[in-house]
């Protein structure tokens, strides 16, 4: 058995003249939850629609449990569960006739975990779908996405537009769904304190292209925020090796490195400064001068 | 002009424009047909028809207009939701959607009246249909947005007011008055009917605006529910991909045909309260042909946009795009709606057509003269079913390719190709059955044979393609191609003695080649809409 449920190597993709993705490589083990993040328009839903196969790669290619999507969708398709930002979903069907649609696409459909998930999410199955609240309709498209249980979950910005409680109640199930054997989440998302809750990896997308793809952990571990002061005003931003951004003046900045502590600490000194503060970003923080740094 | 009224006439014309497209196509291939009844109509001083199939089509136009905001996911209201938070008054909003959709109408009329005019030389009464359809537009918009959320209380309260509003032109037109006469007799009428109908518009953008809705759709939105409620379907047992998506497809637009056809039979009514006794008879007669005629025509094309509108805009809807189901199932699926539409609109016609028919014979007016009877039977249109029935495939190939164009969502160069394909069988078939006049005009020959070579050269780039993606097999493909010889063989030679001329054979052997594009084409749509 393949240890990797996706495997993307060299997909680019173009509309018109733009680049939509650029050179994209991606692999993506068993039992993990990847964090996709990316401002609006990096490519993340043109990822995820090529991985449903909506989308063919015009170059590269793009294998899904080791089958080729387009080729395949029966094959594929059966086994992820898929939740859209735009949770287009038929207005005029009641949560009980949508549910039931759903479920005769999947032989593998959960009555039980159906039940569970209606009683945890307090839907009402005579209720028509039109007549939902955003959030309403977020916990519906979650529960046909879990319910059959699929080995690969696509959520392309699951919460957005989403009060703290349903954002709350939809992190649950999803951690819970994580914690079953064997499960595989790619997670895209705005929220980036969200990801960093729950995502082993992650892969941000800046312009079509990854600009950065590791673990949590050793992104936090590779990342600096550090606060320098200098005994002289600087008239220049200092510069220190894999900065990222530098922002302060004249005499104490504040700094984001990708480069190791003892490396920094040496370029410090000879620039005459002391490292006041050393924190480890936030993934917010290092997402944001990663799109503000000019060269990456 | 303002750069908000710009920016709206921009996003109301490129919102619909599939529609116009679709419908100008259809007001070509209408024009053109509706020549060919002319003389058969002149012969039997039966012109009244003429009319009845322009404001068929007429009212078609607006239908097209109308069913083109159901496309849209809120049902509520066609305006879109980013107009109701700009600066602009409710009145405002009302007006100028009002303005646009009347002058669309117009545009869409004005060219198939144009093209009418010249391929008929007849003589059109451009302005009342013009009024009318101001009124009716007025009426349908206002009578839309109360019952914006029980859609097929919308369908029957538009169709009842446009057949009414339809009869007040036949009336006009049967009678012959001079437009004196309609300005004193008939506009106050229907300038009370637009007063009303704005006014109601005005009432109900309001509401619509600060997500209130008028208390009159409450109560009839809970009858709707417990109508449905009782209708069949909702305890299906869905335990296969394929039902459910045909119940997906069936319930979002199964309703219209019948509807369409209710529609028709109650025109054929209205026109009969109007005809004398003696000619009552073979009045409804005529009509029923004459439906039926549109119905073999156009409910395929109908049902084919409708059973598929819902994915076109940006390729195939989620809610079949991402389950684990083949595109072979899909188009078996959709071919499946497709019959199911079209068999319910037939059935719903049929019955309506019988009970017409039944209570002429009640009332003692099916007494039919001789000479009736040879008139019915003689009027070349009345043969014009077995005829065209004897190509089965020929519905097949109308309905395949439209499906395949709807399918193609917004892949512009695919929709014109098989816009193209379309429009060569119905031309040729036409063209052919009349025996017309413009088959010699050199222009016109050889835009016909252009045609053919197109849906020939067409058809055959379409099966190699989807060979070469696996979409259908070799195997498959010659079975068709040895049933496309048989095809021309058989067609050769029963039709020996019109298909005297190599130029005439090629025709032929073009036109039998459209009914087995929509084995490659569809598949072919599918995929690309599928797998962009």
């Amino acid at each position: 058995m393949n240890e990797y449920v996706i495997e993307i190597q060299a997909l680019s993709r173009r509309f018109g003249k733009k680049y939509a993705l650029q050179d994209i490589d991606v692999k993506v083990p068993r039992g993990i939850v990847l964090g996709l993040v990316g401002e609006n328009g990096a490519g993340k839903t043109t990822l995820i629609k090529h991985l449903l196969g909506l989308l063919k790669a015009q170059t590269g290619t793009v294998r899904v449990f080791d089958k080729n999507p387009v080729e395949d969708p029966v094959g594929v398709l059966g086994r992820i569960g898929y939740l859209s930002e735009n949770r287009e979903m038929p207005q005029w069907m009641s949560i009980n006739e949508y549910i039931r649609y759903t479920k005769a696409f999947y032989p593998g459909w959960d009555m039980e975990y159906e039940k569970e998930l209606i009683s945890n999410f307090e839907l009402d199955r005579t209720q028509l779908i039109k007549h939902l609240s955003r959030g309403q309709k977020a916990k519906v498209g979650l529960l046909v996405a879990l319910a059959y249980k699929p080995d690969l979950l696509l959520f392309d910005e699951p919460s957005s537009g989403l009060d703290p409680v349903v954002r709350r109640d939809m992190l649950t199930a999803i951690v819970r769904t994580i914690t079953e054997e064997g499960r595989t989440i790619v997670l895209s998302s705005h929220l980036l304190d969200e990801v960093e809750r729950v995502a082993d990896q992650v892969v941000m997308i800046h312009e079509g292209q990854i600009v950065l793809s590791d673990t949590l952990e050793d992104i936090r571990e590779a990342h600096h925020q550090l606060i320098v002061r200098f005994e002289q005003d600087q008239d220049q931003k200092p510069i220190l090796p894999g900065m990222l951004s530098c922002e302060g003046g004249p005499m104490e900045w504040s700094c984001l490195c990708k480069e190791k502590i003892d490396i920094l600490k040496t370029a410090v000194q000879n620039l005459k400064g002391n490292i006041v503060e050393c924190t480890s970003p936030s993934l917010d923080e290092i997402f944001v001068a990663r799109v503000k740094a000019d060269t990456i | 002009m303002q750069p908000y009224i710009k920016a709206m006439t921009w996003a109301f014309w490129r919102e619909r424009r599939i529609h116009f497209i679709s419908f100008i196509i259809l007001a070509s291939t209408f024009s053109v047909s509706i020549r060919q009844f002319i003389p058969i109509f002149e012969k039997y001083k039966s012109m009244q028809l003429i009319y009845i199939f322009a404001v068929f089509f007429e009212i078609a136009s607006l239908g097209m207009l109308i069913i083109s905001a159901f496309g849209s996911s809120v049902m509520n209201l066609k305006i879109p939701d980013q107009l109701y938070v700009k600066p602009v008054s409710s009145r405002f909003l009302t007006l100028v959607y009002l303005a646009f959709s009347i002058l669309s109408a117009i545009v869409i009329h004005l060219i198939a009246v144009l093209l009418y005019r010249f391929v008929g030389h007849l003589d059109w009464p451009l302005i009342s249909p013009l009024i009318g359809f101001i009124s009716i537009i007025l009426c349908a918009y206002s009578l839309y947005w109360i019952f914006s959320d029980s859609p097929l209380l919308c369908v029957i309260s538009i169709t009842v007011t446009c057949g009414f509003i339809a009869l007040i032109f036949i009336e006009f037109i049967k009678r012959q008055v001079s437009p004196s006469y309609f300005l004193f007799n008939i506009m106050p009428y229907l300038l009370i009917v637009d007063t009303f109908a704005l006014v109601i518009s005005f009432k109900a953008i309001k509401h619509a605006r600060y997500g209130e809705k008028i208390r009159s759709v409450r109560f009839w939105e809970r009858f709707y529910l417990k109508l449905k409620a009782l209708l069949p379907g909702t305890n299906w047992k869905l335990n296969s991909p394929q039902k459910a998506y045909f119940w997906l497809l069936f319930r979002n637009g199964g309703f219209v045909f019948p509807m369409v056809n209710i529609f028709f039979i109650l025109i054929i009514s209205f026109v009969s309260m109007f005809t004398p006794e003696n000619e009552k008879g073979s009045e409804v007669i005529s009509g029923i042909i004459a439906f039926a005629i549109v119905n073999l025509f156009f409910l395929p094309i109908f049902s084919a946009g409708i059973v598929n509108s819902r994915g076109n805009s940006d390729g195939l809807s989620y809610q079949i795009a991402i389950r684990p189901i083949s595109e072979s199932s899909i188009l078996k699926t959709l071919l499946k709606a497709f019959m199911a539409n079209y068999i319910a609109g037939w059935i719903i016609y049929l019955i309506g057509a019988s009970i017409l028919i039944l209570m002429l014979a009640l009332t003692g007016n099916l007494d039919l003269s001789d000479a009736d009877i040879n008139k019915l039977i003689q009027v070349k249109s009345f043969f014009l079913f077995p005829k065209i029935l004897i190509y089965p495939l020929g519905i097949w190939a109308i309905a395949g390719l439209i499906s395949s164009l709807f399918l193609t969502g917004r892949n512009l160069p695919v929709f014109i190709f098989f816009s193209l394909l379309f429009l060569t069988p119905i031309t040729i078939m036409l063209t052919n059955t009349f025996g017309s006049k413009v088959f010699n005009d050199f222009i016109v020959s050889s835009l016909i044979w252009f045609l053919a070579l197109g849906g020939f050269g067409g058809t055959i780039l379409a099966i190699l393609y989807a060979i070469r993606k696996f979409l259908i097999s070799s195997r498959f493909v010659g079975i068709l191609i040895g049933v496309y010889v048989s095809f021309c063989i058989i067609g050769l030679i029963l039709n020996f003695s019109v298909v005297n001329t190599p130029a005439n054979a090629v025709i032929l052997c073009g036109m039998l080649a459209l009914p087995f594009a929509p084995f490659a084409t569809a598949p072919l749509a599918l995929y690309w809409n599928r797998h962009r």
